[in-house]
């Protein structure tokens, strides 16, 4: 369902203050039920009264009174308007009202389900008759294709969001503002922050290694939303994605279709849903400009400072020789302010925590957006113009972006024609996107186990005299100086996207008419990453620049027909469509750096370039049918044909069918005041997909790097071919219940779903020794399963306050059923390094993390060796958690009053683990509080054992020894085990447990955020002498805080991948946003 | 109106047809990747192949954290002190050789073997580098895919079949035995030979003999007829065998900068890796000799002891280059001659660590700045440089690796004259049909040793009077197969696969007992049972990747307690380890 709903004339009006006053009045009443006490209390009770008791003051104005009714009597609840300002009031029990008005002023009274009317103020009473308007419940929703359809005749579930709704507190990447908004649709960000992608699922993971990402097609026009590059196991940067460059202000509308019945109409493409978005036009007759413009101040979010607070820099307990090492190491002595000399920086401080370190390194940034629109309506042609400057500075230092986006949108009718041609062109540019995950140049991950006596600011001097890397750490290549690598390892990318789409309606007769749509997109893109000389680990430096050239067309003819005869309906497509994908990548490498701080691919002694390409085509003819009767009861059926490019040409044309419908049981009840408006609904839908190019036969490639007198060729892939491969399909049954309730004041929409994915092309994990990383199969079997609930009302609404609430809620079941015969687990991501998976793992939930375990006894108890430290189980992966959410869940709150509006919006995700590589390196490193425990007792056993001159197992043994005693058991001789009572290193145990007990390092993932928070006043017109047409400010808060959370210092939103699969390491914080949005509009 | 329907009607159902109907042709060439091709020169995938033996730096990740160490050429290091030295096992290590060997260089040699079968010279080269890969993994492994592997896509095979040890070895003599028969015989050349061998195909033939013998010797335990019967054909099979320093088949490296992860990321494998690992990613403490090594070579006067163990002061050496990496082994030996006169007992000098020690454990004895000139100049000359910082003087008394050892162009040793010898000494010795004398072979493998390091590092060159003492000092003594595989195993130190397979097979030298090496307290540990594992586990993935193999191969390769585990002996590993401790 859509977010708040704002007066706005007909919908939803004005159902719980007559159910308060119905409840504070203890009255009964014909339509009072408990739907009223939940919303009731929803609102809060005690709140309501003080605003009912809050008049409106008006001068120089008297009493109308009146009543309002329908062809059965009084009608309670309905709204009576001063048209043009914001006085109005609510009729009673009875239908009766009264109001503060002047002769002359024009009330405007409406009620959902019936049709408004206007009437001028006079002498006397105004009695109303109003009359059932049922067009009114014909709300109309964009659906696939881009055809609007009437909601009631749709046998799936569709869920909407209106654009005022995503410019509210306006994001970087407008579709981050969808979070929590609808329910099923989970948006996860890396920490990349705003120069980063965003990935989107609808119901969950369908296929087992495919992207799960939906369509996004703009007014008809499918968007390329290639990522491409997402931060994983190796790599470390997420360049971004396509749906950053819509700018908020140009979105009309959007569309959710979740389930493939809503779009199988698109076909491969849109099997993990699609989100539709209709892009404003120039409004009709009247010129207009307008400016908005948002500023907000970015600061960092989630501290890093759950630390100990008591040992400083080192190893075993004690200082390291001139503090130039062991500087990511907390296992020194306590912390005691005697001032100590660090050769890295040639100066001399005491040895005292610093605390909260790592945040002194993010500064405050800020995002400027600045929108100008230029519209014109005259004739039959309208114009819009649109120009947006963006601007952020983020929280990492020396790190920067703006994108400026420019569109241009004309629609004209020719007589039976309509012309609508949409130009937009993109521009951004990023310094120093953040580097991710595993990558050396993760700041995060390099700042997170800084010593906790090292200030970080020291790390300024990351230069020598002679411009080289200052000797630091030991010139760890794993732990750089991240000042280094921000300030002289830049990382630049530019963009340029346009987007081109030219649409042709010829309206051939009232009920058939004809359309086609053409549409490219092209997307240029350079990034440039330059690792200077000097620094650890690539000594003689390295550049490379990635260029991507991509480019999709689209076309599609439609031939549309409706009609209608007596009590029936129908609707009726037929349609073509050509997609085209032609993607070019170049890699340029250069090895070797010849002079210093050149910075061009020209200045190295070797370099070398890559060439990459991805070409597909899918042709398509589809058609749908849809009968109505009675306005009732409707059936529709769709069947498409594909032919990809990318599937063998024996089994690269496939055809699959979908059958949906509703049965609108208000209009059998026909109670339009207690049920104005129910409906059932039930699909059942098929959808193929095809897969990636080239995947058929072998190919070759020479190396990237050349060896003279001979040619280093090799087999391309790490996948075997399969020249026998077929499309994947999937199933998917769904059924749901929409209801408006007590006069439209609460909606429900309940959805039940299931989806079964056979079949699956699959990516599978195959032995090496076959030759191949991978194999591409048809396989397996994965199952979704969940229900959606949007709950969505008014709770009050009283002179002039209105409080508007909405809550949803999805669960999903992503079972795997199947793999391979004698294969339980596949590996999707890898944590390198720490042994952890995440992958596909038969009877479980889809993200099964797996990782090692050490030796327990049958009770689960750790087995603790001779030495104190447990034993590494080497019997195989287990199960330590899993990445896939329970439920999630939306929820928010608008308060209006007048013209005033306060909204905020809160997520919640429950249930999904995450495997924290950053919390391990924070036990490993002796930040954790827990690795407190036992220092002292030992570093004072160790200095008695030295004393003694006894080996530790000789110390151990004579009963002397003290220090940690890990949880667990200790074998005794007979076989038996006693409690573990071998004391042990702590710093030993810590770093064991970090290497080879994953386990412990899975956190409860679940979160309860509030993304939003904006608080405005729209000025009232006549201020300007009507001259204006808007001006609005806004305060606005953007991901304000984290409710709740259960793991420490990092936010549970740092996927290490894009793909947001369980595993995390190194996550930069988050940010969060105060600032002001201002609306302009004359 | 009529007439713009009618028009748009036809342009419709025109445009509808012209969208929807494509050729296969059309198709399949939008399928074609326009930067790749789709044949290949076989040639090119061997050059590739033999590169990636020692050009694979991911794979070297085994050979650090586990051959290196089991077999003890390497200690100090922190990898191979973790990994190897305290039983610490680590799949993502362990499984390198394995996954890189298979995905890459047996996958393209597979590949060019079924393209090649009109080229007969090339063909049978071909077949026989994929023995010694194959063996490569036999030998770590044990049961294995051979002949099943690499066949993913050419046959489909999805789940190889894991060849037993036996049944390898089986497979090995029959491909080696057909192979030496096809070689020369065919019109093509062997253009994609990268090796020592340079495509000629009597070399190739002396190759696939000497790895017979080679593969013969490694039986000789198990199935001692059967290695008998094997040795003495290769002996006198066609072609001969790898007898003369000119015969040895060594990869050619490139002196390429490297490019360690990433470059094995992007299969640059132009550059010796090994040597890349040995120079290492953290230069200021790269690879350091294990005392085992140390010990045999200073027993024995060996004039290779200063030639491969270095006392480096490294604090400025970095990635890319040796500048700053300061040479001081003389006034190492020097101070620790200088600190016994004073102090008989004095451990000061160089002082290798045992294995399953990092170098800052059991901490050594530590010369001042002045105990050193060059270092006491040094600091003198730039005190902010940090040379006497970081630990550095303390870390300069373990030996490094000589980085003359450490060059991208050493070469990537597949066979050696000398090695020949040593098989001969030992075959001899077990009174196989071979010509002259244990004691002949075994000096000659010796001087041969000598020679090959003289020849292909940049080392002090041994001079030939030091040759000639030193090998006239060597006997054979009371324990002639000791003498031999001691040697053998100093030989192997650039070539650890087939140092730690000889060594296990031979049972000598006999190996430091890790158990008797005191506990830090302050390492992890793997394992309680501290006994040097004898083979490598399988990957992890194989589990699931290819289970019911999988199943079968652990479940026949048991170890004492009866479950699979890397105490598991090889099927030609028949005997125990020796062991020794001071």
């Amino acid at each position: 369902m859509t977010g708040p709903q704002v007066i706005d004339g007909h919908r939803y009006k004005d159902i719980i203050n007559n159910l308060n006053t119905l409840i504070m009045e203890t009255k009964t009443n014909r339509k009072m039920c408990i739907g009223a006490l939940l919303l009731t209390v929803l609102a809060g009770t005690p709140a309501v009264s003080a605003f009912a008791a809050a008049p409106a003051a008006v001068q120089q104005q008297e009493k109308v009174t009146g009543s309002v009714s329908d062809a059965l009597g009084g009608l309670m609840g309905a709204t009576v308007m001063i048209k043009g300002t914001s006085t109005g009031t609510v009729t009673d029990m009875d239908g009766n009202f009264t109001i503060e008005a002047k002769p002359g002023d024009v009330l405007v009274i409406s009620f959902m389900g019936y049709g408004s009317k206007e009437l001028v103020v006079g002498n006397g009473p105004i009695n109303v008759l109003l009359e059932d308007d049922t067009t009114l419940l014909s709300e109309v929703v964009v659906t696939a294709l881009g055809i609007k359809r009437e909601r009631k005749a749709l046998g799936y579930g569709v869920s909407e969001v209106k654009g005022e709704e995503l410019t509210k507190a306006k994001e970087p990447n407008v579709i981050n503002s969808l979070s929590g908004k609808v329910a099923g649709l989970v948006v996860q960000q890396t920490s990349a922050g705003p120069s980063g992608s965003t990935y989107v699922q609808l119901r969950g993971a369908t296929e087992m290694t495919g992207n799960n990402q939906p369509l996004y097609v703009i007014d008809g026009v499918p968007l390329d939303n290639t990522n491409f590059a997402s931060a994983s196991g190796g790599s470390g940067y997420d360049l971004g994605d396509g749906i950053s460059a819509i700018n908020p202000d140009d979105i009309e509308n959007m569309t959710v279709l979740k389930g493939p019945a809503a779009s199988a109409l698109y076909g491969s493409r849109a099997s993990h849903g699609v989100i539709l978005i209709t892009t404003k036009q120039a409004e009709k007759g009247r010129f207009s400009v307008e400016y908005n413009g948002s500023f907000t101040v970015d600061t960092q979010a989630e501290n890093w400072d759950n630390i100990q607070q008591i040992y400083g820099q080192g190893i075993n307990g004690q200082y390291t020789v001139d503090m130039s090492t062991a500087t990511n190491r907390s296992w020194g002595p306590k912390a005691d302010s005697y001032v100590m000399h660090y050769d890295f920086n040639n100066q001399s401080h005491p040895y005292k925590i610093i605390p909260n370190n790592s945040s002194g390194f993010f500064r405050t940034g800020f995002t400027a957006q600045n929108t100008a629109i230029v519209s014109t309506h005259t004739g039959n042609t309208g114009v819009r113009f649109s120009f947006t400057d963006m601007r952020n500075n983020d929280i990492l230092p020396n790190s920067k972006m703006s994108r400026d986006n420019f569109n241009l949108r004309v629609n004209t009718s020719l007589g039976i024609v309509d012309l609508d041609f949409t130009a937009n062109y993109t521009h951004e540019d990023v310094l120093n996107r953040p580097a991710l995950g595993d990558s050396r140049s993760n700041v995060g991950k390099n700042l997170m186990v800084l010593a906790t006596t090292f200030d970080q600011n020291w790390l300024r001097d990351y230069m020598d005299s002679d411009g080289n890397y200052a000797n630091w750490n030991g010139r760890s290549e794993y732990d750089r100086n991240p000042y280094w690598d921000l300030y002289k390892n830049e990382n630049k990318s530019t963009k340029d996207v346009f987007r081109l789409t030219g649409k042709i309606v010829v309206n051939v007769t009232k009920h058939f008419k004809l359309q086609g749509t053409i549409g490219t997109d092209i997307n240029r893109m350079e990034f440039q990453d330059y690792i200077a000389r000097s620094t650890p680990g690539t000594d003689s430096g390295k550049m490379e620049v990635n260029t991507y050239n991509n480019r999709t067309l689209n076309a599609e003819l439609l031939a549309l027909y409706n009609n209608s005869w007596g009590e029936w309906s129908l609707t009726g497509t037929l349609g073509a469509n050509l997609f085209k994908v032609d993607n070019h990548t170049n890699l340029l490498t250069g090895t070797e750096e010849l002079m210093r701080n050149r910075i061009a691919i020209t200045n190295y002694e070797e370099q070398n370039i890559q060439q990459d390409s991805y070409k597909k085509q899918i042709n398509s003819a589809f058609g749908n049918v849809s009968v109505g009767f009675k306005s009732t009861y409707y059936l529709e059926a769709t069947l498409r044909c594909d032919q990809s490019s990318t599937l063998p040409v024996k089994n690269n044309v496939y055809l699959y069918p979908s059958v949906s419908g509703s049965v609108v049981f208000s209009e059998i009840i026909n109670s339009k005041k207690i049920l104005p408006y129910a409906k059932v609904r039930l699909s059942w839908a098929r959808v193929g997909s095809d897969t990636d190019p080239y995947m058929l036969t072998t190919n070759y490639t020479t190396g990237k790097y050349g060896y003279s007198g001979y040619t280093l060729a090799r087999i391309n892939s790490e996948t075997i071919p399969n020249p026998d491969l077929r499309p994947t399909m999937t199933d998917s049954f769904e059924t749901g219940l929409e209801m408006k309730l007590f006069d439209n004041r609460l909606s429900i929409d309940f959805t039940y779903y299931n989806q079964t994915s056979r079949d699956q092309i699959i990516r599978l994990a195959t032995t090496s020794a076959s030759g191949y990383m991978y194999s591409l199969v048809n396989a397996g079997c994965i199952k979704n399963e969940g229900f959606e609930l949007a709950v969505n009302g008014r709770a009050f609404d009283v002179n002039g306050w209105a409080l508007d609430l909405g809550v949803n809620f999805a669960k999903n079941n992503n079972k795997v059923l199947d793999l391979i015969e004698g294969m339980d687990f596949m590996e999707i991501e890898k944590a390198s390094w720490k042994g952890v998976t995440v992958g596909a793992m038969v009877g479980e939930n889809f993200g099964a993390i797996r990782g090692y375990d050490v030796k327990r006894t049958e009770d689960g108890q750790v087995i603790i060796m001779d030495n104190g430290l447990p034993e590494v189980d080497n019997s195989g992966l287990k199960t330590i958690g899993n990445a896939s959410w329970d439920w999630s869940g939306g929820f928010y709150a608008t308060l209006s009053y007048k013209n005033f509006r306060l909204s905020a919006g809160f997520d919640m995700k429950m249930g999904a683990d995450l495997y924290s590589m950053s919390m391990a390196s924070a036990y490993e490193s002796g930040k954790a509080m827990e690795t407190v425990a036992g220092r002292e007792l030992w570093y004072a056993s160790e200095e008695r054992r030295r004393a003694a001159n006894m080996s530790i197992s000789e110390w151990r043994a004579s009963g002397n020894c003290q220090g940690y005693i890990a949880p667990g058991v200790t074998k005794n001789a007979d076989g038996t085990y006693r409690q573990n009572d071998i004391p042990v290193d702590p710093q030993a145990y810590w770093e064991f447990a970090a290497a080879n007990m994953p386990s412990l390092f899975v956190y409860d993932n679940s979160y309860v955020k509030c993304r939003e928070i904006t608080f405005g006043y729209t000025f009232p017109q006549k201020w300007f002498n009507n001259k204006i047409q808007g001006l609005s400010l806004s305060f606005v808060a953007r991901n304000p805080f984290i409710i709740w959370k259960n793991i420490p210092n990092i936010d549970p939103d740092s996927a290490y991948n894009t793909s947001g699969m369980g595993l995390e390491y190194g996550s930069l914080p988050s940010r969060r946003s105060y600032g002001f949005n201002i609306n302009f509009k004359f | 109106m009529k007439n713009i329907s009618y028009k748009m009607f036809v342009i419709v159902a025109a445009g509808a047809l012209a969208l929807t109907s494509c050729s296969k042709e059309y198709m399949t060439a939008i399928n074609t990747d326009d930067t790749k091709t789709s044949t290949v020169d076989p040639n090119n995938l061997l050059t590739t192949s033999m590169l990636q033996t020692y050009g694979d730096f991911d794979m070297m990740d085994t050979y650090r954290c586990y051959i290196t160490g089991f077999v003890q050429y390497y200690a100090g290091g922190w990898n191979v002190a973790t990994y190897a030295g305290q039983n610490m096992y680590k799949d993502d290590y362990s499984r390198k050789l394995w996954d890189k060997l298979y995905s890459v260089g047996i996958k393209n040699i597979v590949q060019a073997i079924e393209i090649s079968k009109d080229q007969t010279n090339l063909n049978a080269a071909l077949r026989v580098y994929r023995v010694y890969l194959l063996s490569q993994i036999v030998d770590c492994y044990g049961d294995a895919p051979c002949r099943e592997a690499g066949k993913g896509a050419t046959e489909r095979i999805l789940y190889p079949k894991y060849d037993t040890v036996q049944e390898a070895y089986e497979f090995f003599f029959e491909e080696l035995t057909e192979c030496v028969d096809l070689l020369g015989t065919g019109s093509d050349k062997i253009t994609g030979d990268v090796s020592s061998m340079g495509g000629n195909t009597d070399a190739w033939k002396k190759f696939a003999n000497s790895l017979r013998m080679r593969f013969a010797m490694r039986l000789s335990s198990v199935v001692p007829d059967k290695a008998r019967k094997e040795f003495e054909a290769a002996v006198l099979a066609s072609g001969g065998y790898v007898s003369t320093a000119s015969d040895n088949v060594l990869i050619k490296y490139l002196s390429k900068s490297f490019t360690f992860y990433q470059g094995a990321v992007d299969l640059d494998f132009r550059a010796n890796a090994l040597s890349e690992t040995l120079w290492g990613q953290d230069p200021t403490s790269p690879s350091f000799v294990c005392k085992t090594l140390y010990r045999y070579m200073q027993e024995n006067g060996d004039p290779r002891l200063y030639r491969i163990c270095r006392n480096y002061l490294n604090a400025k050496r970095n990635a890319a280059a040796a500048d700053g990496c300061y040479d001081l082994t003389d006034e190492v030996i020097a101070w620790g001659e200088a600190q016994r006169a004073i102090s008989p007992d004095s451990k000061a000098g160089i002082q290798p660590n045992d294995v399953g020690e990092a170098w800052y454990n059991n901490w050594p004895v530590v010369p001042e700045d002045k105990d050193l000139p060059t270092l006491a100049r040094l600091v003198k000359e730039d005190p902010n440089a940090g040379y006497d910082k970081n630990n550095y003087p303390a870390r300069l008394t373990r030996p490094f690796i000589n980085i003359a050892l450490e060059q991208a162009n050493c070469p990537g040793v597949v066979f050696t004259s000398a090695e020949t010898e040593f098989l001969l000494a030992e075959a001899k010795l077990m009174g196989w049909a071979v010509d002259g004398s244990v004691e002949s072979h075994y000096k000659d493998g010796i001087r041969s040793s000598l020679d090959f390091l003289n020849a292909n590092y940049s080392i002090e060159t041994m001079s030939a009077g030091e040759i000639d003492d030193f090998v006239d000092a060597m006997s054979l003594g009371d324990n002639p197969k000791e003498a031999i595989n001691l040697q053998a195993w100093i030989l192997h130190l650039t070539n650890p696969i087939e140092g730690w397979a000889n060594q296990r097979r031979s049972d000598y030298p006999a190996l430091k007992d890790r158990r008797s090496v005191p506990e830090e307290a302050n390492m992890q540990r793997g394992e309680d049972d501290l006994r040097i594992p004898v083979r490598l586990r399988y990957p992890a993935a194989e589990e699931e990747n290819n289970n019911a193999e999988f199943k079968k191969a652990t479940a026949r390769q048991l170890d004492d307690k009866g479950v699979y585990s890397w105490h598991s002996l090889i099927w030609w590993d028949v005997a125990e380890t020796h062991y020794y401790t001071d």
